[in-house]
C-alpha cells in the first residue's frame, strides 16, 4: 500500500503541494486530474524520493520514503514512466531495459534478458531490442520506458502523462498497452489528462487543485452528479477539458 | 586521467572535495605552460626538490592537461539532461552506477572532441620542454640543426611533422565523435 499522509511540499515560500492524503492498496488503479500546475508531477516525485518534503509521511508497503536505506528498497519495487521517456540514449532497448534489473535487483543476465524481451514482445517491439532510443518513434520509446518500469516486476508503477507528449495515435497505442497491464496485479498511480481513459480503467479518481487534493471518490462516484461534480472546481475542469 | 578524477570529484564528492578540485582546475588552467616548468625544474631545486628533466615534463603536462580536461569532462558531465538521471536514480540506481553506466559514458562522447582538441594541444605544448633541455621532438631537431647546419631544412621538417601528427589526431577525434554520437543522433 502506498500511504500518503499530511504531505506538504514548498519551493521556497510556494506551497506546492497542501496536507495531502491519499492511500493507493495493492492491484488497485488510481488516478490523478488536475490542472497544469496544480502539482500533480510534484506529487509522484515525493513518492519515489525524487523530491524531498517538508511535512508528512509516505509510505510504500511500511516503508517510509524518508529513510534512506528504506527508500532503496521502495525503488526496487515501484517503477516510474516518464512523460518524455527518459531513455538512457547511449543503450539499446534492450539495455535499457535489462540495466536496472541487473545491477540493482542483482538478476542474473541471462534472465533479466529473456525477461525484457517477454516485456517487448508484449508490447510489440521485438524486433526493436538491438535498436538505440533515437531512431524510435515517441510512442515507440514510451513503450520501451513501460518495458523498462515493468522489468522490475514492480508492485506499483508511477505513470506521469506518459501520453501527453505523443501524437494522438501514438497516445492510442501506448494506452492499449497500459489497458492491457491493468487487469494484472500491479498497482497503478497514474496521473493523466486523458479524462476517458482514466475514467475506464481506474478504480479512484483524485483531483488535486493548486496542491490540494480536493476530491478522492470511486471512479463511477467521481463522475456523477451528486459525487465529485458536485465540486465547482471539478466540474469546471471537466467541461475544459471536454471542449479540447 | 587526472582530468577524469578531478571532475568527478567535483562533481560528485562533498564540498570540501569539490571546491578543492575546483580550485586545482582553476589554478592550473591560469598559468601560462611554460611558467610552470620553469617553477618545477629551476624553482622547486630551491626548496631541495629536484626532478629531472623528463619528470618535469610528464609532471607539468598533466597537471595542466588535467586541469583543461577537468573543465572539459565536468561541462559534459552538467550537459546530461537531468531527467535522465532522475530516471536512474528511480529505478534505485547506485551513484556509482549512475556515474559509470550513465554519466560518464553519456558525457564522455559530448567531450570527446574538446578532448582532443586537448590532446593534439598537448603534442603542440610539449615542444615547450625542450627549453629545459628535455630532448622530445623540437629539442632533437634543435641539436641536429646545430650538427648539420642546416637549420631551415630541419625546422620545416619538424613544422611538417607536428602539423601531420596534429592532423591525423584530429582526423581520428572526428572519426571516435561520429562514431561514439551515431547512435544517439536526436
Ligand atoms: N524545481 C522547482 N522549483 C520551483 N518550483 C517548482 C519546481 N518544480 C515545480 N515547481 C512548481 O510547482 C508547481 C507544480 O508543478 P508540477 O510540475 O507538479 O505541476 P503539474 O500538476 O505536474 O503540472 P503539469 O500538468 O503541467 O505537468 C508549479 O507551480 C511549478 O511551477
Ligand atoms: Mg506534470
Amino acid at each position: 500500500m502506498i500511504k500518503v499522509s499530511n504531505l506538504t511540499k514548498r519551493f521556497g515560500d510556494n506551497v506546492i503541494l497542501n496536507n495531502i492524503n491519499l492511500t493507493v492498496e495493492q492491484g488497485e488503479i488510481v488516478s490523478i486530474l488536475g490542472a497544469s500546475g496544480s502539482g500533480k508531477s510534484t506529487f509522484l516525485k515525493c513518492i519515489n524520493g525524487l523530491e524531498n518534503f517538508e511535512d508528512g509521511k509516505i509510505s510504500v508497503d511500511g516503508l517510509s520514503v524518508s529513510k534512506k536505506d528504506e527508500l532503496r528498497q521502495i525503488r526496487t519495487f515501484c517503477s516510474t514512466v516518464f512523460q518524455r521517456f527518459n531513455l538512457y540514449p547511449h543503450l539499446t532497448v534492450l539495455e535499457n531495459i535489462t540495466l536496472a534489473p541487473i545491477e540493482v535487483l542483482k538478476e542474473p543476465i541471462n534472465s533479466a534478458r529473456d525477461h525484457a524481451l517477454l516485456l517487448l514482445e508484449r508490447v510489440g517491439l521485438t524486433e526493436f531490442s538491438g535498436r538505440f532510443p533515437a531512431t524510435l518513434s515517441g510512442g515507440q520509446q514510451q513503450r520501451v520506458g513501460i518495458c523498462r518500469a515493468l522489468a522490475m516486476r514492480p508492485r506499483y508503477l508511477l505513470l506521469d502523462e506518459v501520453t501527453s507528449s505523443l501524437d494522438p495515435e501514438m497516445t492510442g497505442e501506448v494506452l492499449d498497452v497500459l489497458a492491457d497491464l491493468a487487469s494484472g496485479e500491479t498497482a497503478m498511480l497514474l496521473v493523466t489528462h486523458e479524462i476517458g481513459f482514466a475514467r475506464k480503467i481506474s478504480s479512484r479518481i483524485a483531483f488535486i487543485h493548486q496542491g490540494i487534493l480536493v476530491v478522492d471518490l470511486p471512479t463511477k462516484q467521481f463522475f456523477s452528479a451528486a459525487g465529485g461534480l458536485s465540486d465547482g472546481r471539478v466540474a469546471a475542469f471537466l467541461s475544459k477539458m471536454e471542449l479540447r | 586521467m587526472l582530468g577524469l578524477s578531478a571532475a568527478l570529484l567535483q562533481s560528485a564528492g562533498g564540498p570540501v572535495v569539490s571546491f578543492m578540485s575546483k580550485a586545482y582546475e582553476e589554478l592550473f588552467r591560469n598559468i601560462p605552460f611554460i611558467v610552470l616548468i620553469f617553477f618545477f625544474y629551476f624553482g622547486l631545486p630551491v626548496l631541495g626538490v629536484f626532478i629531472s628533466p623528463f619528470f618535469t615534463g610528464v609532471l607539468a603536462l598533466s597537471v595542466a592537461v588535467g586541469a583543461y580536461n577537468t573543465a572539459i569532462i565536468r561541462a559534459g558531465i552538467d550537459q546530461v539532461d537531468k531527467d535522465i538521471v532522475s530516471a536512474a536514480v528511480s529505478f534505485g540506481h547506485s551513484k556509482y552506477q549512475i556515474y559509470s553506466r550513465i554519466l560518464l559514458p553519456i558525457a564522455l562522447r559530448t567531450s570527446i572532441r574538446p578532448l582532443g582538441s586537448m590532446f593534439a594541444n598537448l603534442i603542440l605544448t610539449s615542444s615547450i620542454l625542450s627549453t629545459i633541455t628535455l630532448n622530445e621532438l623540437t629539442g632533437s631537431a634543435k641539436i641536429i640543426a646545430s650538427y648539420t647546419f642546416k637549420p631551415f631544412e630541419v625546422y620545416v621538417l619538424l613544422m611538417l611533422f607536428y602539423c601531420v601528427l596534429t592532423y591525423a589526431i584530429t582526423i581520428l577525434i572526428n572519426l571516435m565523435h561520429t562514431r561514439m554520437n551515431k547512435i544517439m543522433v536526436n
